[in-house]
C-alpha cells in the first residue's frame, strides 16, 4: 500500500502542522489502527475493557495530533485522557493544574495504579525537595505543575530538556479574565506553549460558556473554532487544529427530584426519613462545614455510618472519610459543595442537595457522582421556603466588593495576599480603572443572580426536569417516562427505582477493633504473631 | 487548640503569661521563653505543637476568658479560676513522651510514620498500586530510601512487625488501639479522631493528646530498635541540645573560661551565656556545672537579698550582663531544688 507524504489513508488528514515524519505518526496508520491501539492502552495501564463517554473521542483527536478541548463533567474520566495519550505517545506529559490538593490527588491516584513516575510542582515543596526533583525531571513521565511555577526561569529551563509530548491545561476555566477563579499565572499559558514549542495539547474544564471557551483558546493562540451543541458534539477544523469535545450532561441513569418541605424542620425530617429507606452509599450536600459536620453526627448518632468531608478537615482526616467511603465503611458523607471530593466512587446510588448550588451547572457536577457505574441512582433537592437566599448570598461572596476594590487601590504597596488581592493586583497592572473593574464584579455579580435564578426555576418548574436542565445547556430533550423525573409537588417511588431499603442494620456508632486485630488487617495473618 | 486543653496548661496561683505558653508550644528556643517554661513547670511542653497557630491559641484564651473561667490581669498574664489537676494530662501524655518532642522534627516525623507503615503494609500484601496518604515531598524520599536500606524480604519484614508488635503489647491498650487507628494500609483504612472519640468515649482533645504522645513514644521506640525501624526516622531525630550549645558546654565542663571560649570561638560573650543558660534549663540539675558558672557564695548573697517566690526576684537595674547572667542562673539553680 503506497501513501502520499501528507496523507496516510483515506480518513486521516494530517494536520498541516505536524509533519509526515512525526514519530506519533509511527504509531498508527488507520483509524481502526488507532482505536485498536487506544482500546489496547486501556487494558494495560488501566485494566478496563470500555471507554467513559467522551474519552475516546478526546483521545482520537490527540492521537491524530489535533489539540483538544474537551469540556467533560468532573468525574467523568478527565485524567485518563492525558494519562492514556502519554502511554501512546510514549513522551513526557506535563499537567498544569490550579489546585495544590487536587495535583497530589492526582499524583496519589496515578501511584495507585502503579504509575511511580508521577511528580507535583508546586509551593509545598521546600527548596531542597523543589531542587532534587528538578535535577531528576527527565525520569518522570507526568509532571503535574502551577502555573505559579511554571514562571520561574530555572524550572522552565528544566521542563525544555524534557521533551514534552503532552501539554495539559486542567481547569482551564481559570484562564478565562473574568470568570470566578481566574488566575492571572494562567494567562502566560500561551508562551509557555511556544516556549515549549507548541506541544500537542490538551485543554480541560468542567465548565465553560461560550465566553469563556474563546477566552481559553485565544489565550492559548488556538483559534476558537463554533461548537455545535449536541448530545456529544464535536467540532473540527483542521485549518485551526483544536478539537472542542462536549459531553451531554443527560445522565439517563440518575432520577431527578425536587421535594418541597414546609419550614426547616420538616426538612431535617425529610432527610431523616429517606435516610430510613433509601439504598445506600451516598453524598449529601451541604452549604457549610458547620452543618455539614452537625449532620454527620445526626446521622451516626440514629445509625447511619456517616462522616462529613469539607475544606476545614486536615489532610490525614479526609483521606481516611476517603477510604473509609471507598471500603463502604461509611455509607453516607455529608459534604459541602464548594469542595471538590478526590475521590471516583462508582456506585454512589444518592445525591441529596439539603442545600441548593448557585447554578445549573454546579448541580449538573454534583449530582454526576452518582450512578458511574451505570445503575440507577437519583438526585434529590430539598427545598424549604426561603432556601434560594442562602446560594445567593453565597454566589457573591468571593467577589470583591465596592469598598474592597476602592481600598486596593487606594493603597500604595498592597501586601498580595490573598487570591482577591492576585486578582485586583492583575487589573491594576494591566490599566483597569477602578470604576471600570467595580462596574465588571458588578455585572458579574448580576450574572451569578441570573444564574442562580435560572436555577431556582429550574427548582419550581412543573415540567420534566430533565428536559428544562437539557434546554438550560442547549440541549434537545429526551422524552419523559417513569425513570426520568419527579418534578416538585409530584411523587415518586423509592421502591419502583429499585432504591428501596427496607431492612437496616443500624449501628449505634462505629466499633473500632482491638489493636490486635487492626494489626492483623494492616500486616496480614502471615506477620502477626498471636504468641507475643 | 481546645479550651479545655489550655486552661490545663494555666495556674490558679501564678499568673502566665500567655505568648510564653504559646512560644514553648510551638518551640521557640530564646532563654527568655525557656526560662520562663520552666518557671512554669511547662518546659516539658517545649514543641509538642509546633503549627499551632496564634489566632488558634488566642482564640482558646478569648474563650476561656469570656466563660470567665480564666482571668487576665493588668499586665496580660492569665490566672485561671479552676484548680484543674495536671494529672489528667500526664497520664494522657506523660512528661518523658513529652520531651521527646524537643528532639523531633514533628511534622515530618508524622509524615514519615503514616507513609513508612502504609508502604509496609501494601508491600505484604503485594499491592503497590495504591493511594498514598497525601506526605509532603521529603516523607517520600525517606521512605524509598527506608525501603532501599534494607532487603525487605520477608525475614526482615518478620522481624519489623515482630519488633513493632512486641512494642505495642507493652503498651496501654488503650493508647495501641489508637496508634493504630491512625495509621491507613491494605485492607485497614484507619479511623478519623472524630470515630475515635465517639468509639472510646473520650473528647476530641484527648485523642489529639493519646496521638501526640503515640508518635513520641513510637519515635522512641524506633530510636530503640534494632531490626531497621531505627533507619525510618533517625534522620529526623536531633541531639538533646543544640550543637553550639553543647561545644560551649563541653569546653567549660573541661574548666575553659567563659571569656576564653568567647574569644577562641569568635562569638560575643552574651551568645556563650546564652548557650550556658539554654543548657542550664534543659538539663536534669546534676548534669550542669553551675559551680563553673556561678559559685556558691554569689548564689547566696543574690538569694538572701530577694523574696521566697522567685517569680517575684527583681533583678536590679545597673546589672552588668555578667551580673544578670549569675542572676539567672541562681535563678535556674533555685527552680531546679525543688
Ligand atoms: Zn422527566
Amino acid at each position: 500500500m503506497s501513501r502520499e507524504p501528507h496523507k496516510i489513508d483515506n480518513d486521516i488528514q494530517l494536520p498541516r502542522h505536524v509533519k509526515p515524519n512525526d514519530p506519533r505518526l509511527k504509531l498508527s496508520e488507520t483509524a481502526v489502527d488507532l482505536a485498536r491501539d487506544r482500546q489496547a492502552a486501556l487494558r494495560t495501564h488501566f485494566g478496563l475493557k470500555k471507554f467513559r463517554p467522551g474519552q475516546a473521542e478526546a483521545i482520537d483527536s490527540l492521537q491524530q495530533g489535533r489539540n483538544g478541548l474537551a469540556i467533560l463533567p468532573t468525574g467523568s474520566g478527565k485524567t485518563l485522557i492525558y494519562e492514556l495519550t502519554t502511554y501512546l505517545i510514549n513522551r513526557p506529559c506535563l499537567i498544569v493544574s490550579p489546585l495544590l490538593s487536587l495535583m497530589q490527588d492526582q499524583v496519589g491516584r496515578l501511584n495507585q495504579r502503579g504509575e511511580r513516575r508521577a511528580v507535583a510542582l508546586n509551593s509545598l515543596l521546600t527548596k531542597p525537595e523543589k531542587d532534587s526533583i528538578l535535577s531528576r525531571l527527565q525520569q518522570y513521565r507526568f509532571i503535574f505543575i502551577s502555573p505559579e511555577m511554571l514562571q520561574n526561569e530555572g524550572v522552565m529551563t528544566s521542563i525544555q530538556h524534557c521533551n514534552i509530548g503532552l501539554l495539559v491545561i486542567d481547569e482551564a476555566h481559570c484562564i478565562s479574565t473574568w470568570g470566578p477563579d481566574f488566575r492571572p499565572a494562567y494567562l502566560s499559558l500561551g508562551d509557555v506553549r511556544s516556549q515549549l514549542g507548541n506541544p500537542l495539547t490538551c485543554v480541560l474544564t468542567a465548565t465553560a460558556d461560550e465566553h469563556v471557551q474563546t477566552d481559553i483558546l485565544t489565550q492559548l493562540r488556538l483559534r476558537p473554532t463554533a461548537a455545535r451543541k449536541a448530545s456529544m458534539a464535536m467540532a473540527t477544523d483542521d485549518q485551526q487544529n483544536v478539537q472542542v469535545i462536549r459531553q451531554s450532561v443527560n445522565r439517563p441513569n440518575i432520577f431527578l427530584a425536587m421535594r418541597s418541605v414546609t419550614s426547616r424542620k420538616e426538612k431535617a425530617n425529610e432527610l431523616m426519613g429517606l435516610m430510613a429507606k433509601i439504598v445506600k452509599p451516598g453524598i449529601i450536600y451541604f452549604s457549610s462545614k458547620a452543618q455539614a459536620d452537625e449532620w454527620a453526627q445526626r446521622l451516626s448518632d440514629a445509625g447511619y455510618p456517616a462522616a462529613s468531608y469539607h475544606a476545614g478537615l486536615d489532610a490525614q482526616t479526609r483521606y481516611t472519610v476517603q477510604q473509609q467511603f471507598m471500603a463502604d465503611q461509611l455509607q453516607v458523607v455529608c459534604a459541602t459543595s464548594a469542595f471538590g471530593m478526590g475521590i471516583d466512587k462508582d456506585n454512589i446510588r444518592f445525591v441529596i442537595h439539603y442545600h441548593l448550588p448557585g447554578n445549573l451547572n454546579d448541580y449538573v457536577q454534583e449530582i454526576g457522582r452518582a450512578g458511574r457505574d451505570g445503575q440507577q441512582s437519583i438526585a434529590i433537592c430539598l427545598i424549604a421556603p426561603g432556601d434560594e437566599q442562602l446560594p445567593a448570598d453565597l454566589a457573591t461572596l468571593p467577589l470583591p466588593n465596592d469598598r474592597q476594590v476602592k481600598t486596593f487601590y487606594e493603597t500604595k504597596q498592597p501586601a498580595l495576599q490573598t487570591d482577591m488581592d492576585q486578582l485586583l493586583d492583575y487589573y491594576k497592572k494591566h490599566h483597569f480603572s477602578e470604576q471600570q473593574l467595580i462596574d465588571r464584579f458588578g455585572e458579574l455579580r448580576q450574572e451569578r443572580q441570573l444564574a442562580l435564578r435560572k436555577f431556582i426555576n429550574f427548582t419550581r418548574s412543573p415540567d420534566c426536569l430533565r428536559k428544562t436542565l437539557l434546554n438550560g445547556f442547549n440541549e434537545t430533550s429526551v422524552p419523559h417516562d417513569h425513570s426520568c423525573c419527579a418534578p416538585i409537588g409530584t411523587e415518586f417511588s423509592l421502591s419502583e427505582l429499585g432504591l428501596a431499603q427496607d431492612q437496616h442494620e443500624l449501628q449505634k456508632t462505629m466499633q473500632i477493633p482491638g489493636w490486635r486485630q487492626q494489626f492483623k488487617a494492616l500486616f496480614s495473618e502471615n506477620f502477626t504473631n498471636s504468641n507475643v | 487548640m481546645n479550651p479545655e486543653f489550655l486552661i490545663r496548661l494555666l495556674s490558679a496561683s501564678q499568673p502566665r503569661r500567655p505568648k510564653v505558653i504559646f512560644n514553648c508550644l510551638t518551640g521557640k528556643r530564646t532563654v527568655s521563653v525557656l526560662y520562663w517554661a520552666l518557671r512554669y513547670k511547662l518546659l516539658s511542653w517545649l514543641n509538642v505543637f509546633p503549627s499551632l497557630q496564634w489566632d488558634t491559641f488566642n482564640g482558646a484564651v478569648n474563650k476561656l476568658v469570656q466563660d470567665k473561667r480564666v482571668t487576665v490581669q493588668s499586665d496580660g498574664q492569665l490566672l485561671s479560676n479552676e484548680a484543674l489537676e495536671n494529672d489528667e494530662l500526664s497520664e494522657l501524655f506523660p512528661a518523658e513522651q513529652r520531651q521527646v518532642y524537643r528532639i523531633m522534627h514533628v511534622k515530618i516525623v508524622a509524615e514519615t510514620t503514616l507513609l513508612g507503615i502504609q508502604a509496609l503494609s501494601h508491600t505484604i500484601y503485594h499491592d503497590m498500586g495504591y493511594f498514598p496518604v497525601s506526605v509532603s515531598e521529603r516523607a517520600r524520599v525517606q521512605v524509598r530510601r527506608w525501603f532501599r536500606s534494607s532487603s525487605f524480604d520477608e525475614n526482615h519484614i518478620r522481624d519489623l512487625t515482630l519488633a513493632l508488635n512486641r512494642w505495642l503489647a507493652t503498651m496501654p491498650a488503650r493508647k495501641a488501639d489508637v496508634f493504630l487507628s491512625q495509621l491507613a494500609g491494605e485492607m485497614h483504612p484507619g479511623y478519623t479522631v472524630q470515630q475515635l472519640s465517639q468509639a472510646l468515649n473520650l473528647p476530641t482533645w484527648q485523642i489529639d493528646l493519646i496521638q501526640a504522645a503515640n508518635l513520641a513514644a513510637f519515635a522512641q521506640f524506633c530510636q530503640a530498635d534494632t531490626h531497621g525501624w531505627r533507619n525510618l526516622l533517625s534522620p529526623f531525630m536531633d541531639q538533646a541540645l543544640p550543637r553550639p550549645v553543647k561545644q560551649t558546654l563541653s569546653a567549660v565542663q573541661q574548666g575553659t573560661t567563659r571569656t576564653a571560649i568567647s574569644q577562641q570561638r569568635g562569638l560575643r560573650p552574651s551568645t556563650i551565656n546564652e548557650h550556658l543558660l539554654t543548657a542550664a534549663i534543659l538539663l536534669p540539675l546534676d548534669q550542669f556545672p553551675y559551680e563553673k558558672c556561678v559559685d556558691e557564695a554569689t548564689r547566696e548573697s543574690i538569694k538572701k537579698h530577694q523574696p521566697v517566690n522567685i517569680d517575684n526576684w527583681q533583678g536590679s537595674l545597673g546589672a552588668t550582663p555578667d551580673q544578670f547572667f549569675q542572676y539567672r542562673m541562681t535563678q535556674i539553680w533555685e527552680t531546679k531544688q525543688k
